[in-house]
């Protein structure tokens, strides 16, 4: 913390000496983090992936959802390298437009969860007394939903609702954004409206013991706002483990949809996404098990990659772990 | 403390309250009703249908109603299964569910526990990644594909274990497998985490330095000590297995109530969809007290006021 | 020495043993129901599972006999017609009893079909007998019960008195007029269903039930036909996964399967034993794509016509549900009196893009330029999505545009598709009874509720009518023809896709016939297992 008071401008003639080298928290962490080769794997596979997502049209041999009907069900080989679906789609292709949706399901949930939690659980840690009460009891109710049975009624609540309705009202033009995003945007209504949650407590909890600190005391005692408090003194204080705990419910989002999609609350046909992928395939395995293999190892490796690269994250940003 | 008991246990009571109203409401906006027949029926069968269940009341009579009887115990007939009542459902199909999840519960300490100690004990090296590499493995692999997979191996190609239903313990054996092994993942990961916490504690070394047998040390001091955070997670645990139970409840074709919650939306069956939502969310709340409760027994800095 | 003659004999007693156990175990045949049966009250049945159950339970007045779709005797041994068509005449068998033991009668009969009625009941099926007098009236609370004309003379004859002449009433009597037991309904109310206090006359009874699990059915003694009946117990799990199904089958779980995965089709084809085992049943249905002719462009015959003739049924067939399934060119499936042959009698539209194409044009999209982008909707399944995707790349290859494809679950679509039907939409029909005037009357007649389509021919209408009351056969023919070449040709008011088929794997030692069945109701007292 001595570190911090360094920055102050106000007491920048005020120096403070310490044993060890001036390290910013952040370059400690990515130097800590670097020696754990399974968090650098992960963050490898999840830039190879952020690649594939991106590139996707380049890379892959095949368009999503073209096919021809008489090469349903071919075998992996030179045509097809994993094989192609019912309606002779080659597998790869589709896995690798596939990680688009689920990158995307994964980033924006955790953008979305982040930012919504770290805003929310700020808010109510800082001020705290009567606000953080009100605020609390909302996450309470919340946290006693079960989520999973939560996010169902809601997409059959969108799926129904939004899907056709007349033109030019607003449900139809929720819809039509839908569709622009292959069936995309509900889902991330969904997964949005249940995830902050967790960070929201985490946030608070951190807001609230920093709250008592003595440089929070100090710089109030400066006059500074609070405005700039939370975002000088808080904030940056509360970023890392919220961003580890994002990061490792990242695995979690993706799972939501492929599990949406499973059961056809999911996105719409022909959009790849890997839960289709999967809620096509798995039938296949006595016959055609690639169908059901293939898409279950991309979705497991993207979640493994998750995984270390938040284990990791965390293990490096643990001062406890030096 | 024991008041601190009694408000959390009451504030239960407003959460249920509002989580049936969003239910309620929730289900009452997605259109279509519970008589939507495969052959459509005629208007005034559909009319006849509503006046006999009060279909036809206003939405708040309809919901007064339901917390009425609710509070008296009765949850309310099915709307699909005409000779059953939301209590009937539940009561045949909940402790299916709970005892899936049990015994996923079970396995995931089996696998788990013993996985973060001795990743925790060899931090760092070769073991510790391929443990923690087991762990998340479990976690990624989907049900879906792994239910599906393990099916295929044991009992289609080896044939020694069934392939689906509910029953015997060979029956359990699949499914309780295919859901506890996403959960080792996060025992493992937070018994190493916490292993690594202990055994840096002075008292280990205390312990060392008497002279105590390395296995002594690991086991009587350091694991007792270390397994506590891991203790009070299994509540909110075994509430999430019970509640995410769908998906192997489907494909191993095993009736316990997630499979009926999904059907139960599909046909809408209101009285059943918030029979189960009721269920699981009290479920949830009491677990999130217990672990809350434990955490403030064990921690005597904590001040609950 | 003794040793080894104490252990002959006790090897020879216990073959001697196992022998009569498996000469007098039971004969039993398990099959699997996929999901639990909502209720089993016959007046309350509508789904396939419910009819599946109460078909082997409970009797009906007549049968259908499924190799030719004629009438039957079943609790009625006879029946007959006045001159004026009005008044139907059944003569009841005498020796039918409930398994309390009570005989069934007329009275049983009168008192099933007046509960069927009473608006209180709220029974789903109670509008097949408004052609009954006084019926109408009476179920939709307007009319009262001593004027339903349904009436006992001793106790084993009942009279129906019809509003107008039925000419197929003995077929709609095969599906509707079910007897139900009074003294349980009145001793247990909704619960009479439970297996502790059924009481039913079929040649099954049920003898166990656990809830989303399994269900038993045993054979019935009293059975008045019970000497046929050569399956003692019938075990019925409900697992819906269709491959988890398949698996279980596969291990000998499982004698009989109905749903085979698409997946599995081809292994199971070329197996060596499994392709003995497989049966393609056919089935009283009919798949189709109906046109919303209010909403543009589809108010445009000709553009109907030209998507109606861009499908190519075969390669659907062949590629995509591979179950030799018959391509549909018409709408009253064959086997149903009623049915027309779309290609002998050239009516409805044959795949062929170059017509399409042409229609297209006419219709002022020369090769999909400017047609605006449409919807196909379809109710959440698997195998409607299959199907819609490969129509959809169809529609795109052969015309050049573009379709959008959407899905909703069950309740939702029958809700839009009375709201706000879409511009394309899916549907099915599967025959309630052995005649074509149920496909046409409850689909595409003018005043009626499912129209969806929004079909409006005052022709159509009249042949509809016709067919209703007139009961020489070959008029009805005549009527078919005309009414089928209305809805399929002239107007394409809708694309017939395909005849349903089953296939359907069965072990061979289940001895059975594979011909279609109302509602895919197996008749499980014909079946034989030798084993």
């Amino acid at each position: 913390m001595e570190l911090k008071l360094k920055r102050e401008g106000k007491f920048e003639d005020k120096t403070v000496t310490s044993e060890r080298p001036e390290v910013s928290l952040w370059k400690d962490a990515f130097r800590r983090m670097c020696k754990n080769k399974m968090a650098v794997l992960g963050g490898i596979i999840i830039i190879v992936l952020l690649i594939l997502a991106i590139f996707a049209p380049y890379i892959a041999p095949y368009h999503y959802a073209e096919g021809n009907l008489k090469d349903n069900f071919a075998q992996p080989g030179s045509k097809f390298l994993l094989g192609a679906d019912f309606m002779g789609r080659d597998l790869l292709s589709r896995i690798i437009y596939g990680t688009r949706i689920s990158l995307s399901v994964g980033i924006i949930g955790a953008v979305t969860a982040f930012i919504i939690g770290v805003f929310y659980g700020v808010v109510s840690g800082y001020y705290g007394g009567k606000v953080d009460n009100i605020m609390m009891r909302i996450v309470d109710i919340m946290y006693g939903f079960p989520t999973l049975l939560l996010i169902i009624l809601l997409m059959v609540l969108f799926k129904s609702t939004f899907a056709v309705t007349t033109p030019g009202t607003f449900a139809a033009t929720l819809g039509d954004i839908d569709r622009a995003f292959g069936g995309l945007f509900f889902i991330f209504i969904g997964i949005g409206i249940t995830a902050w949650i967790g960070i929201a407590r985490i946030a608070r909890g951190m807001a609230l013991s920093l709250r008592e600190k003595e440089f929070i005391e100090a710089a109030r005692a400066t006059g500074n706002s609070n405005l700039q408090i939370i975002l000088k003194h808080v904030l940056p204080n509360l970023i890392g483990p919220c961003i580890v705990r994002v990061t490792l419910a990242i695995p979690g989002y993706i799972i939501y949809e492929a599990f949406l999609s499973f059961i056809g609350l999911g996105v719409n046909p022909p959009t790849p996404s890997w839960g289709m992928l999967i809620s096509e395939g798995y039938k296949a395995m006595h016959s055609y098990p690639y169908l059901a293999i293939y898409p279950g190892l991309a979705l497991a490796i993207a979640m493994l990659s998750f995984n270390f690269l938040g284990d990791g994250l965390r293990d490096a940003l643990d001062p406890r772990m030096k | 403390m024991i008041n601190y008991i009694i408000r959390r246990i009451l504030w239960a009571i407003p959460v249920l309250l509002i989580i049936s109203l969003v239910t309620f409401g929730l289900l009452h906006v997605i259109p279509g009703g519970p008589f939507d027949e495969e052959k459509p029926l005629p208007a005034e069968i559909i009319a006849n249908l509503d006046a006999y269940y009060g279909l036809d009341d206003p939405l708040w009579k309809q919901y007064t109603d339901y917390l009425w009887n609710a509070l008296h115990g009765d949850f309310g007939p099915s709307y699909s299964s005409r000779s059953r009542t939301v209590n009937d459902i539940i009561s045949d199909h909940f402790p299916v569910s709970a005892q899936l999840g049990a015994l996923a519960l079970i396995i995931a300490m089996i696998v788990g526990v013993p996985l973060g100690t001795v990743s925790a004990l060899k931090q760092n090296s070769f073991l510790d990644y391929s443990c923690m590499f087991f762990a998340l493995l479990g976690v990624s692999v989907p049900a879906m594909t792994l239910g599906p997979v393990l099916i295929w191996f044991f009992a289609l190609k080896l044939r020694i274990l069934p392939v689906a239903r509910w029953g015997t313990l060979q029956q359990a054996i699949l499914p309780a497998f295919t859901l506890g092994i996403g959960r080792a993942a996060l025992l493992a990961r937070l018994t190493r985490a916490s292993m690594l916490q202990v055994i840096r504690e002075d008292y280990i070394r205390t312990a060392r330095s008497k002279g105590v047998s390395e296995r002594n040390v690991t086991i009587h001091h350091a694991l007792k000590n270390a397994l506590i955070p891991v203790v009070t997670v299994i509540g909110p645990m075994f509430a999430a297995l019970v509640t995410g139970s769908l998906i192997v409840e489907q494909i191993f074709a095993i009736p316990g109530c997630g499979k009926y919650f999904v059907t139960s939306i599909t046909n809408r069956d209101y009285p059943v969809v918030l029979g189960i939502m009721l269920l699981y969310a009290f479920l949830i709340i009491m677990a999130n007290l217990i672990v809350d409760l434990t955490y403030a027994w064990i921690d005597p800095r904590i001040k609950y006021n | 020495m003794k040793k080894n003659i104490l252990t002959l004999i006790l090897s020879l007693s216990l073959i001697v043993g196992f022998s009569l156990v498996a000469l007098t175990a039971p004969v039993t045949l398990q099959f699997n129901i996929n999901t639990e049966p909502p209720t089993l009250d016959p007046a309350l049945t509508t789904d396939t599972t419910s009819l599946l159950v109460v078909g082997q339970i409970f009797l009906g007045l007549t049968n259908y006999d499924s190799k030719t779709g004629e009438i039957i005797p079943e609790l009625a041994k006879s029946w007959s017609v006045s001159d004026d068509g009005l008044k139907w005449t059944f003569q009841l068998r005498n020796d039918v009893v409930w398994t309390d033991g009570t005989p069934v009668t007329a009275h049983d009969v009168v008192y099933s079909m007046i509960r069927m009625l009473n608006p209180k009941t709220a029974a789903s099926s109670a509008n097949l007998l408004w052609v009954v007098r006084g019926a109408e009236p009476y179920n939709t609370g307007q009319g009262l019960v001593e004027d339903v004309g349904i009436k006992a003379v001793g106790d084993y004859t009942v009279e129906f008195t019809l509003e107008h002449p039925v000419g197929f009433f003995s077929a709609l009597a095969s599906r509707v007029c079910v007897t139900v037991p009074k003294q349980a309904i009145e001793k247990y109310g909704a619960k009479w269903i439970e297996p502790e206090n059924i009481v039913t006359d079929g040649p099954f009874k049920l003898s166990e039930w656990k809830h989303q699990d399994y269900l038993v059915l045993a054979k019935n003694p009293d059975y008045y036909n019970a000497s046929h009946v050569s399956i003692d117990k019938i075990y019925c799990p409900m697992v819906v996964e269709a491959s988890t199904a398949m698996a279980m089958y596969e291990v000998g779980k499982l004698d009989c399967l109905r749903d085979i995965p698409l997946e599995d089709l081809d292994r199971v084809k070329n197996d060596p034993i499994l392709s003995k085992e497989l049966h393609v049943t056919k089935r009283w249905g009919t798949y189709f794509y109906g046109f919303n002719a209010k909403k543009p462009p589809f108010d445009n015959p000709l553009v109907r016509k030209a998507f109606a003739s861009a499908i190519d049924r075969k390669s659907l067939i062949e590629y995509v549900l591979k179950g030799g399934q018959g391509p549909a060119q018409t709408f009253i499936s064959p086997g149903i009196p009623g049915y027309i042959d779309g290609v002998k009698e050239g009516i409805g539209y044959p795949y062929d893009p170059e017509m399409a194409r042409k229609y297209l044009a006419e219709a002022g999209y020369p090769n999909g330029k400017d047609f605006p982008k449409v919807t196909l909707m379809f109710n959440t399944s698997e195998a409607h999505r299959n199907i819609a995707q490969a129509i959809q790349q169809m529609w795109k290859d052969v015309l050049g545009v573009e379709v959008n494809i959407i899905n909703q679950e069950w309740k939702v679509y029958l809700d839009t598709l009375q709201q706000n039907t879409p511009q394309i939409f899916r549907l099915g029909w599967m025959a309630s009874y052995p005649d074509g005037y149920d496909y046409l009357k409850r689909n595409f007649y003018s005043t009626v509720l499912e129209n969806y389509v929004g079909y409006k021919s005052p022709g159509f209408d009249s042949s509809v009518d016709e067919l209703e009351r007139e009961t020489n056969p070959t008029k009805r023919m005549e009527a078919f023809l005309k009414a089928e070449a209305l809805l399929c040709d002239t107007d394409c008011a809708i694309v017939p896709i395909y005849y349903y088929t089953m296939q359907e794997l069965a072990k061979p030692y289940v001895v059975r016939d594979f011909t279609p069945t109302i509602n895919d109701v197996p008749q499980f007292k014909d079946w034989e297992i030798t084993k």
